[in-house]
Order: C-alpha cells, then sequence, then structure tokens
C-alpha cells in the first residue's frame, strides 16, 4: 500500500471515528454524571478565580466529591469551557477530542510496537469503532486520557535511542498520565520497570537517554509522591482498596460470626483477601466483561455490550494462539501490559470496571488485529476463491449485524435502561428551579432519588452550581454547610420531611416520589412532573400555595 | 496400589471434615435414577451411597488414566479428585450427578476395553448397559450417547459388522424408551423443561420484552426487531453460557459459589499453573485426533444447557478431562524440568496449593456453616 493511500485511509478512519464520538455529544449520555458536572464546575471555578470549588488554590488533587481527582483532567476541561462555555460539550469536549486523535496515535503507536503496518492499520480500525473507545470517548471522565497519554509515552519509550526528544517526551507524557488518572500511577513504575528489563540492552547502550529519563520522570513525580504519603491521594487510595469490598466484608470475611472461634482468623483473613483478589483480577477475563456486559449499558442481568465486539473472539484466540507460537515484535512486553494493567483495576472494591482497566484495551485492540490478519493470511491461503466469497460473505453479515446490535444498545437502549446512573432528569429540574426562583424564599432539593426506591444519592447542589454558572468566588465564600443540609443563596439541599415542610410557604420542594407522602399531596400542588426517557417519574416540583 | 489405598483414605478424610462442618446440605431434591421417577421402577439412592459412589469414581478415574497416559498422571487424577472441594461438596449435598459420572467413567473403562482387542465383547456389553443407564437416566445423555457412539466408532476404526452391531444396540436401546416417552408425554415434557431449561428462563423472556419495548418507544420496532429478537437473544445467551465453561476463573476461583453458597473454588488456584501448560497437550492430541476437539463442548453441553450456567452439579462429568489436564501439565512440563523458571513455577503452585488448603480448612470448619444458614434462613439475617 503506497503512503498516500495509508494516509488516506487513515483519515477516513479518522473521520469516521470522531464522527462517532462527536455525534449528540451533549445529548447521548443523556445527562451528565455527578462526576462530570463535578469536574466542569471545578474547571469552571479554575478559569474564573485560579481555585477548585473549596477555595484550594490550583489544587495537585481536586476534592470534588471526597474521591480527590487527579488534576490534568480538570485543568484540560478549563480550557475547553474557555473555547465554549460552561456546557456538557465542553465537559466533554476533551474525551471526544483525544479520543478521536487515537485512531492516528494508535496506528503510530503499533507500527513502532509490532512493526507491521497491516496490523497498525487495523488497530487504527477497530479502535475508531471500538465500543469500549467510543464509550470513554463520549463521557467526561479521566480514563480516556489517561490511556492516551500512557500510549504516547510508550511509543517515545520504544524509540528512546532515536534521540532526546523521544526521551523527553516519554517522561514528560508518562507522568502526565499519572497526574491524569490514579491506575497509572500503579501501572507506569511497573510497566517502564518491565519495558527496560526487557530492553538491557538500552542501560547500556543509551545510558544518558535512560538517565535523563529517570531524572525527569523521578523529579516530576515527587509532588505526586507527597500528596500520596501526606496528603488526599491517601485517603482516596484507602476508600477504594479492595479490603472495602461490601461482598468481602460480608459474605467472605464474616467476622462479626467467627471471630471468636477462630485462633487462625487473622492470618486467615489475609488468605481470604488474597484469594478474593485473585478472583477479581481473572474476572477481567470472564466472557461477560469482554464481550457481553462489560460496559454496563443495559440492566442487571441483561445483555448489553462486552468491552470488545462478539465477533473479535475467533480474532482474540488466533491473536493469542500467534503471540504464543509465532515471533512477534514486543510480545513479552504484550503480555505484561495486560497482566500488570489489570492489577490496579482489580485492587479496587467494585468488580468489573470498564474505566480502571481501560489501560489494557490497547493490549487487546493489538491481539485482535493480529488475530485477523493471521485470519486472512489462513482464508487467502487454504480456501478457494468460491469458498472464500462465501465465508466473508457469511463473516460480514455476522460482523454487520454485532456492530448495528451494538448500536441499537448504546443510541437506544442505554439512555433508556441506564438514564438513572447518569442522573437523568436533575438538568430539567434545576432549569425549571433557576427560572422560577425569584418567586420564592426558598429551594429544597432532595438529593435522594431512584424509581426503585430512595436508593441513589445525588449532588442536586453541583448540577445547580454548573447550570446557573454560579460565580464561584462567591460560592467558595459561602459558609453552606448548616446542621443537616448544604445551603447557599436560596437553594438547600436536605432531605424532604413532608409531614412538617408541607406547611412551609413561598418555598419550593423538588424530590422523587419517594420524597413526598401521596395522601398529603394535593394535584394542584404539583407543578411540574419530570419522567426519565423510559417514562418513569423521576421528580415531582412542588410548592404550596 | 498403596497409594491409591491413601487417596481413599484422604478423600473418606476430607468428605468426613466437610459433612461435620456443614450437613445436612439440602440443595438437591433427592433424585431417582432409572426412568426420570415416571414410573414406579425408578431406583432412589440412598444419600451415604453417592459418596461410596463418589469414591468409587476415584478407582475409575485411576484405572482410566493409566490405561490413557500413564501411572503418574493416573494417580495425580485420583488425587485431584480426591481433595477437590468440588467433588467434596457435590457428594456431601447428595448430587445425583455423581452417580451420573460414575457410570459414564464405566462406560469409558468399556470403550477402552473394546479397544484392547482381546476384550471387545465385554466392553461393549459395558459400554451398551452403561449407555443404557445414561440413557433412562437423563434427557441430555439422549444427544450424548449417539454422538459419543459416532466417536467411538470413528476413534476405534471397527469394521463393518461391528458398527453395525453396535448401533443396532444402541438403537434397540432407545426403542422401549420412546415408547415411554410416547405414552407419558407430559412427564417427559416436564423433565425436558427442567434439564434443557435454557430457552424457558422468565428473565430473559423479560429482557427480550424491555428491549423491544425500547425500541417501540423511539419508533423503529420493526428495524429493530430484525437486528434485536428472541433469536438473536438466545443464541447470545448459549454462546455466553458456552464461553463461560472455558475461562480459568470457573474452576480456580470462587467466581460462582458451589452450591449457591460457598466460597471455596472448585479446584484449588495454584492448579492452575499445571492446568495451563497441560492445555498443550491438548493441543497435540487434537492435532492427532481431529474430531475429539468436540469432546470439551459435548461435556459442558448439560452445564450449558441449564438454568444457573455453569452448574457444577451437571458440569461434574467434565472434571475428570480437567484433572486428567493438570495432571499432564504437573507430570510432563512441570515437575519433572530441570528449567529454572519452571522450577519457580513449580514452587509457586505446591505453595498455593498449601496456603489454600490451610486457608480452606480453617474456612469450612469457622465460616461456611454461617454461609449455609444465610441460604437456609435469609430473612432471618435480613432482619438482623
Amino acid at each position: 500500500m503506497s503512503r498516500k493511500a495509508l494516509c488516506a485511509v487513515l483519515f477516513i478512519l479518522t473521520l469516521i471515528g470522531g464522527l462517532l464520538r462527536f455525534y449528540n455529544l451533549d445529548k447521548n449520555p443523556v445527562s451528565l454524571s455527578v462526576d462530570e458536572v463535578s469536574t466542569g464546575y471545578n474547571a469552571y471555578s479554575i478559569l474564573k478565580t485560579g481555585r477548585d470549588e473549596y477555595g484550594n488554590f490550583l489544587p495537585l488533587s481536586f476534592r470534588s466529591l471526597n474521591d480527590y481527582k487527579p488534576p490534568v483532567f480538570t485543568y484540560l476541561v478549563s480550557i475547553s469551557e474557555a473555547l465554549f462555555g460552561l456546557n456538557e460539550f465542553a465537559v466533554r469536549f476533551p474525551s471526544a477530542f483525544f479520543g478521536t486523535i487515537s485512531i492516528p496515535i494508535f496506528y503510530l503507536f503499533f507500527l513502532v510496537f509490532l512493526k507491521d503496518k497491516y496490523t497498525a492499520l487495523v488497530s487504527a480500525l477497530l479502535v475508531a469503532i471500538s465500543p469500549w473507545h467510543i464509550f470513554v470517548s463520549r463521557v467526561g471522565w479521566e480514563y480516556l486520557l489517561g490511556t492516551f497519554l500512557v500510549v504516547v509515552g510508550m511509543l517515545c519509550l520504544l524509540k528512546i535511542d532515536r534521540g532526546l526528544k523521544w526521551t523527553i517526551g516519554a517522561a514528560l507524557t508518562l507522568v502526565l498520565s499519572m497526574y491524569t488518572y490514579h491506575a497509572q500511577r500503579f501501572f507506569v513504575p511497573l510497566i517502564v520497570l518491565v519495558f527496560f528489563l526487557l530492553n538491557r540492552k538500552l542501560l547500556v547502550n543509551k545510558k544518558k537517554e535512560v538517565i535523563i529519563f529517570l531524572t525527569i520522570l523521578i523529579t516530576l513525580l515527587i509532588p505526586l509522591a507527597v500528596s500520596f504519603i501526606f496528603g488526599p491521594d491517601k485517603t482516596r487510595a484507602q476508600n477504594t482498596f479492595i479490603t472495602n469490598d461490601v461482598e468481602f466484608i460480608r459474605n467472605i470475611k464474616i467476622d462479626s460470626l467467627t471471630e471468636a472461634a477462630s485462633p487462625f482468623v487473622l492470618f486467615d483473613n489475609q488468605l481470604l483477601l488474597f484469594f478474593h483478589w485473585i478472583r477479581k483480577y481473572l474476572a477481567y477475563l470472564q466472557p461477560s466483561f469482554l464481550f457481553f456486559n462489560g460496559l454496563n449499558l443495559t440492566t442487571s442481568g441483561t445483555y448489553g455490550s462486552g468491552v470488545i465486539y462478539l465477533f473479535e473472539l475467533p480474532f482474540l484466540i488466533l491473536g493469542i494462539i500467534s503471540l504464543i507460537k509465532e515471533k512477534i515484535q514486543n510480545k513479552r512486553l504484550m503480555l505484561a501490559w495486560i497482566l500488570i494493567g489489570l492489577l490496579p483495576a482489580s485492587l479496587t472494591l467494585t468488580e468489573q470496571h470498564y474505566g480502571r482497566s481501560l489501560i489494557i484495551s490497547p493490549m487487546l485492540i493489538g491481539l485482535s488485529s493480529i488475530g485477523i490478519i493471521a485470519f486472512l493470511k489462513f482464508v487467502n491461503k487454504h480456501l478457494s476463491k468460491a469458498r472464500k466469497t462465501i465465508f466473508y460473505i457469511g463473516f460480514s453479515a455476522i460482523i454487520i449485524w454485532n456492530l448495528l446490535l451494538v448500536f441499537l444498545l448504546y443510541t437506544i437502549h442505554f439512555p433508556n435502561q441506564r438514564g438513572e446512573d447518569f442522573m437523568e432528569g436533575t438538568k430539567e429540574t434545576v432549569l425549571y428551579a433557576l427560572k422560577n426562583s425569584s418567586r420564592y424564599n426558598e429551594i429544597v432539593f432532595d438529593p435522594r432519588r431512584g424509581v426503585q426506591g430512595p436508593y441513589i444519592i445525588s449532588v442536586p447542589h453541583l448540577y445547580i452550581l454548573f447550570y446557573s454558572k454560579y460565580d464561584p468566588a462567591k460560592f467558595q465564600r459561602e459558609a453552606k454547610k448548616i446542621g443537616d443540609s448544604f445551603n447557599f443563596d436560596k437553594f438547600t439541599i436536605r432531605d424532604i420531611k413532608w409531614t412538617e415542610d408541607k406547611n412551609l410557604k413561598n418555598t419550593l420542594f423538588i424530590g422523587s416520589p419517594w420524597s413526598f407522602i401521596e395522601k398529603d399531596l394535593t394535584e394542584s400542588w404539583i407543578l411540574e412532573r419530570i419522567y426519565l426517557k423510559n417514562g418513569n417519574r423521576a421528580f415531582l416540583i412542588v410548592s404550596n400555595p | 496400589m498403596k497409594a491409591l489405598a491413601a487417596i481413599i483414605g484422604l478423600a473418606v478424610l476430607c468428605r468426613g471434615y466437610v459433612i461435620n462442618a456443614i450437613f445436612p446440605v439440602t440443595i438437591f431434591r433427592q433424585e431417582h435414577i432409572l426412568f426420570f421417577d415416571l414410573i414406579n421402577y425408578s431406583f432412589s439412592i440412598p444419600f451415604w451411597m453417592i459418596v461410596f459412589f463418589g469414591l468409587i469414581n476415584i478407582l475409575f478415574i485411576f484405572f482410566i488414566g493409566n490405561v490413557l497416559f500413564d501411572y503418574r498422571i493416573a494417580i495425580l487424577s485420583a488425587l485431584l479428585y480426591a481433595i477437590s472441594p468440588w467433588t467434596i461438596y457435590l457428594e456431601v449435598a447428595g448430587s445425583l450427578d455423581i452417580v451420573l459420572l460414575t457410570i459414564l467413567l464405566l462406560a469409558t473403562v468399556g470403550v477402552l476395553k473394546m479397544k484392547q482387542g482381546t476384550s471387545y465383547r465385554t466392553g461393549m456389553a459395558i459400554f451398551i448397559f452403561t449407555s443404557s443407564l445414561l440413557l433412562y437416566s437423563s434427557i441430555v445423555f439422549w444427544f450424548l450417547i449417539p454422538l459419543m457412539t459416532l466417536g467411538i466408532i470413528k476413534l476405534l476404526f471397527l469394521k463393518v459388522n461391528q458398527i453395525k452391531t453396535i448401533t443396532a444396540l444402541v438403537v434397540m436401546i432407545f426403542i422401549p424408551l420412546s415408547l415411554l416417552a410416547v405414552k407419558n408425554t407430559q412427564g417427559f415434557s416436564g423433565v425436558f423443561t427442567k434439564e434443557i431449561a435454557i430457552f424457558s428462563e422468565v428473565g430473559l423472556l423479560n429482557a427480550v420484552n424491555q428491549f423491544q419495548g425500547d425500541l417501540a418507544r423511539e419508533g423503529i420496532y420493526t428495524f429493530g426487531r430484525i437486528i434485536e429478537n428472541r433469536y438473536t437473544y438466545f443464541t447470545q445467551h448459549l454462546i455466553f453460557n458456552f464461553l463461560k465453561h472455558f475461562t480459568p476463573v470457573t474452576y480456580f476461583t470462587a467466581e460462582y459459589k458451589l452450591l449457591n453458597f460457598s466460597f471455596s473454588p472448585p479446584i484449588l488456584l495454584g492448579f492452575i499453573i499445571p492446568f495451563i501448560f497441560g492445555l498443550k497437550g491438548w493441543v497435540d492430541i487434537f492435532k492427532k485426533y481431529r474430531y475429539l476437539i468436540f469432546l470439551p463442548p459435548l461435556l459442558i453441553l448439560p452445564s450449558a444447557l441449564s438454568y444457573k450456567s455453569p452448574d457444577f452439579s451437571k458440569l461434574i462429568i467434565f472434571a475428570p478431562v480437567i484433572f486428567y489436564t493438570i495432571s499432564f501439565g504437573m507430570v510432563n512440563y512441570l515437575f519433572f524440568s530441570k528449567s529454572k523458571v519452571l522450577n519457580f513455577l513449580k514452587i509457586a503452585c505446591l505453595l498455593l496449593v498449601a496456603i489454600q488448603s490451610l486457608s480452606l480448612i480453617s474456612d469450612i470448619k469457622y465460616r461456611e456453616p454461617a454461609r449455609i444458614d444465610f441460604l437456609r434462613f435469609p430473612s432471618f439475617y435480613q432482619r438482623n
């Protein structure tokens, strides 16, 4: 294939990938999630005042929802908001942008990593249409940017012998990735170590470059290390560590029932935790995560989309076989990448998480690409022309069916079934409240919501701040916490106690149907009903006239 | 023989320990072999005999391993059967599938005797007898026995007369069974629905309806139904059920709880290392006997078609294949190698097995009784 043709194909793939990532970016997912709105408002606050919502000046860690988000993505969102304003598109733009330019970057990366342009081209195609990659490109979360930076960093590291610019580039991007997402803080040092173990000759032949690389890396990581040992990042790590896993505490350890009985209990617990961790680690290689419901696009117990397409299954198997049998460039590094990449995700308290494990996606795409090339070679070599045609037509039909299925899952079923996970309906309630705020002395939001019951705790104050473009400087100065409620301006975030609250005048109440006692609610008091896309009632807006 | 006796002694000890901790485990309704409990001649097996059949399985696994491979692989496979929580828990809980495994192993012994040539008639008699027992005890074997017969015909390179004889005998067994099915259609229909429950799962049908509701709301019902319908959904379900059986997490971790409550893994985690090496043995076998590639999916079929998949009870007929694979890996790659890397893996394997065994001994004694109480009295524990 000529260079021009290659560039043309890459350009078309990038266009397709860009279209899939940018089309209706502000409308699907249906609403900003709590993390997105928190990032969005903190970025706005940084843009306007240089401080986050808590008044911290240019923080290295954003307290946000007490989850201490790494800083890089939020600062990027402030740049995006400077260009596009404070809205959904601006919050999601950095992910979509880096998701789109990942396509040519993946090509370049695999060109160097596997030293085969056709495999690299297939990888670019797979990343352009990857459900995993598209999904995380369309949300304002840090996962995609973190993975992008690791790929760029490793691309530079693979070229460390070609000059100082690659050395510095590798160090800077890898450090930046560690300031972008938590998983990278665990992954990057280990993969760098493995890289140098597998390329020991570099330590001898390119000593200067290696020393410069390590010096830049370690120097720039000092603030992170300080924050981790003495600062808020330690809290984040402790909160999300596997020892807090509810299933482990309740059903596996069951200390409350057994602590008096066993002399081995303390030792036992550590062993049980170890084997529990191994289970979580291996569960990332399960078909349910890989092919059937890894992205959590549909309700629990139904089939949705895995992190890779079902039609990629035979290619993944072929890729693994090729990796074992054939001489493939950097195959040990590929294997190490997957094994190490699953470590940070498996050490947290949640079950299989598509965001925390995104770091392995480049290698899964690489494996599938190797499998596709092997498959095409086999078919071209062993099948007659007629059989080849029938085979390609049949397999193409399966691929098209799978692509359309995932398309329907993402565009139709995901908004209908998972809207609540993205706090669907909150924007509408906030916009109503803002439009009518002058008529009331107080506007009360109940943070509890949920169609099945009041089990979801939202953060309505962030949505109010976001959609009202509330002055960050004013918000930073206000004393907000009063007893059990959270107050600013005329907004109060607290549980609605309807038996008492129903008597309050000039007050607007916004809550889920669970917040109100139906027999004490007159029809004329209900000013608005907010419904989810699937027709379930999400909120009532009520006032006693 | 001393080693085998020691293994049986160890097996008795393990089962006694678990029985002492968690008995009674009333997971399985007392089933009947022969005639599916549809006629008066069904045969009920008392609970304590299931453990006895489990001990017989150890002997059969040893014998088969000795003929197919060698003494070391045979003895290791027997040991694995004896100490794996998978087999121990099923026997303690009184699963009839342990007895079906015994019959299937005996059928395999019959096939091996047919292969030996000198005991051809004895082997065939054993195979026909055991096939009859299986056909009259489980509907899934109505598919498996004919396929296994076909496999045997290919494997043994039988003469035309021999093929005719064996085919005629298998068909003859089917005749009374067919008459019984025609006479008792409703009963058999119930047994069929119970054993092949994959397509009658209510949750699946509800999910299909929910999906089609979403499509109707968006106004693309007709187009959507071409891509998403009951058939595509059930195809995915079937593929998913099969794939679950080919991942290591199913067999070496407590991903799917044994008997719905236990956090003991079916097979100790340390054996995953020789298992991975043992898979290479299968690659060599498939190169030589290509049609044997259908053996694992056939043995997985009962579990893949059941309501809750993987069903470790129905899957027990696949367990010997895994034990042989592990033993093959241990003997041929791991334990007698001089490579430093393999030595390290050997130590890792033994260490993991040892510490998990210690952990399990404590866990079974102190925590499993509590876990089975969660299962027996869920509302009590929810309130408290």
